[in-house]
């Protein structure tokens, strides 16, 4: 966990760093020649662009890079997992295994990689474009997209939490006392997509908790590492774009602040898509381990 | 932790009311001139506190 | 109050020179404007600047007594490049301002040149 933090603050510490600096310059230049400042305002806001899309833009090339595995993932084990479940029969009701869940995940995976992430490139293009120029804003378009991202995420989980209640007879392991303040902290403190990450966490957790049964939990555990690993790097990035945003806002020019803000926000909606995608990663790999586990215990 | 963080917003607070009253006393478009100077200065108060609160877990 | 009554004298006085030589007006303008600046400088300014210094004693560090030195500073400055170019000679004021500038960013760069080398050390590591 210690060493995930140092990578993720590691990536983006340089660049916000390059961003203090250059508008500690900015500050300078703008009190020796204030005539000049709309010049030194481009040149930072060039400077700044330059620095901090590049990490951003690396969050968006490694998540569409895990949904592609994911969807290729998919489609290859899709009908020996239905051709199986045919021939057992029986041996699968106890895990409430509902082919349509499968079918969902695979076309969320999808979504997420045909629509999802082109969309949120075209946000932040946007956001950049109405930063540069105040005058020709897109702020109205960006601000669409965004929340309609967003909506269509909700919905999908939405009809998760559907397939999941109505053969949810597995409960989740961690209801009740120890998880509820925690749940209700996340949803207070991201209120764009906390509610989402509960929602998605509850789910992953009642399927895993059942499914430990069959498996080793170390197994479990792998196996969440890698599905949540980028989505938590991600929402750790976003945070810190906004929180140097927040730290740079007295003493830096309004248009870094903004776009820093941006930035982040962008990066949140692309959490709530990277949590999509773990979660149909974790249904997909539970399954395909308890059906190995099953064939060779049946054997 | 908590001595530093006190620090911290007090300076913050004294800077930004010095800030403001020397911006009282200059006379109109002076104040715009000066303003990077007042920015300035709350910046490098503001990134000194930080580094000091977390450098020694960061070097 | 007292530096009001001295303006009015120092008006009148203006007035009177103007009215009995025209053609030295400027410098005695001139000569009457830096000591009335000195005079007030020193009576009102720095004793107002030290006491200010004093009540934000509480500050760590030397920003109380730089934002103040460079305010002060760089009133004067703009004073004495206002009084020249009213004269005419508004390039020589604009460089000399210039220069003052530069001097009041002196004083703020061992602060800033710390900072960025606390900021580097990020980087490189």
């Amino acid at each position: 966990m210690i060493a995930m933090l140092e990578s993720v603050i590691g990536t983006v510490l340089s660049s916000f760093i390059v961003v203090i600096i250059s508008s500690f310059m900015v500050l300078v230049l703008d009190f020796l020649f204030p005539s000049f400042s709309k010049w030194t305002r481009m040149f930072l806001f060039f400077i700044v662009l330059t620095v901090v899309i590049q990490p951003a833009f690396e969050h968006f090339q490694m998540i569409r890079g895990i949904t592609q595995t994911i969807a290729s993932m998919f489609i290859s084990i899709y009908p020996l997992l239905t051709a199986s479940i045919i021939a057992s029969g029986g041996s699968f009701s106890m895990l409430n295994f509902q082919p349509a869940m499968l079918l969902f995940a695979n076309g969320a995976v999808i979504l997420s990689d045909k629509i999802l992430i082109p969309l949120l490139s075209a946000t932040m293009l946007f956001d950049i474009l109405s930063r540069l120029n105040p005058s020709i804003p897109f702020t109205k378009m960006a601000e669409l997209l965004r929340t309609s991202l967003i909506s269509l995420v909700s919905a999908l989980v939405a009809a998760y939490s559907i397939f999941i209640t109505a053969g949810g007879t597995i409960s989740w392991a961690l209801t009740g006392v120890t998880s509820e303040p925690i749940k209700e902290l996340i949803r207070q403190n991201i209120p764009l997509i906390g509610s989402f990450m509960t929602d998605s966490l509850g789910a992953i957790g009642r399927y895993s908790s059942g499914a430990s049964v069959f498996i080793g939990a170390w197994l479990i555990i792998t196996i969440w590492s890698v599905a949540l690993l980028p989505t938590l790097k991600t929402l750790l990035t976003g945070f810190l774009y906004r929180w140097t945003a927040a730290l740079i806002e007295p003493f830096a020019n309004e248009e870094i602040t903004g776009i820093l803000d941006d930035i982040g926000k962008t990066l949140f909606v692309l959490c709530a898509v990277s949590f999509l995608v773990a979660f149909a990663f974790i249904y997909t790999a539970l399954f395909t381990v308890i059906l190995v586990k099953l064939i060779t215990v049946v054997r | 932790m908590r001595g530093g963080l006190l620090a911290f917003l007090s300076g913050l607070l004294l800077i930004c009311i010095l800030s403001s009253v020397l911006s009282l006393l200059l006379p109109g478009e002076l104040d715009d001139e000066f303003l990077p100077l007042m920015k300035m200065a709350i910046g490098i108060w503001i990134i000194h506190s930080i580094t000091i609160f977390f450098g020694h877990s960061l070097f | 109050m007292v530096t009001i009554f001295q303006l009015i004298v120092i008006y009148l006085l203006l007035l009177t020179v103007s009215f009995v030589t025209k053609s030295l007006q400027p410098i005695i303008y001139a000569a009457i404007f830096f000591i009335f600046l000195s005079y007030v400088g020193m009576t009102v300014i720095v004793p107002f600047g030290k006491t200010f210094m004093q009540l934000f004693a509480p500050l760590p560090g030397p920003y109380a007594k730089l934002l103040i030195g460079s305010v002060l500073l760089f009133y004067f400055s703009e004073i004495i490049v206002k009084h020249v170019s009213e004269a005419g000679y508004e390039s020589i004021a604009k460089v000399a301002h210039f220069a003052i500038k530069i001097v009041i960013l002196t004083f703020w760069l061992p602060q800033l040149s710390l900072l960025i080398e606390t900021l580097s050390k990020f980087i490189i590591k």
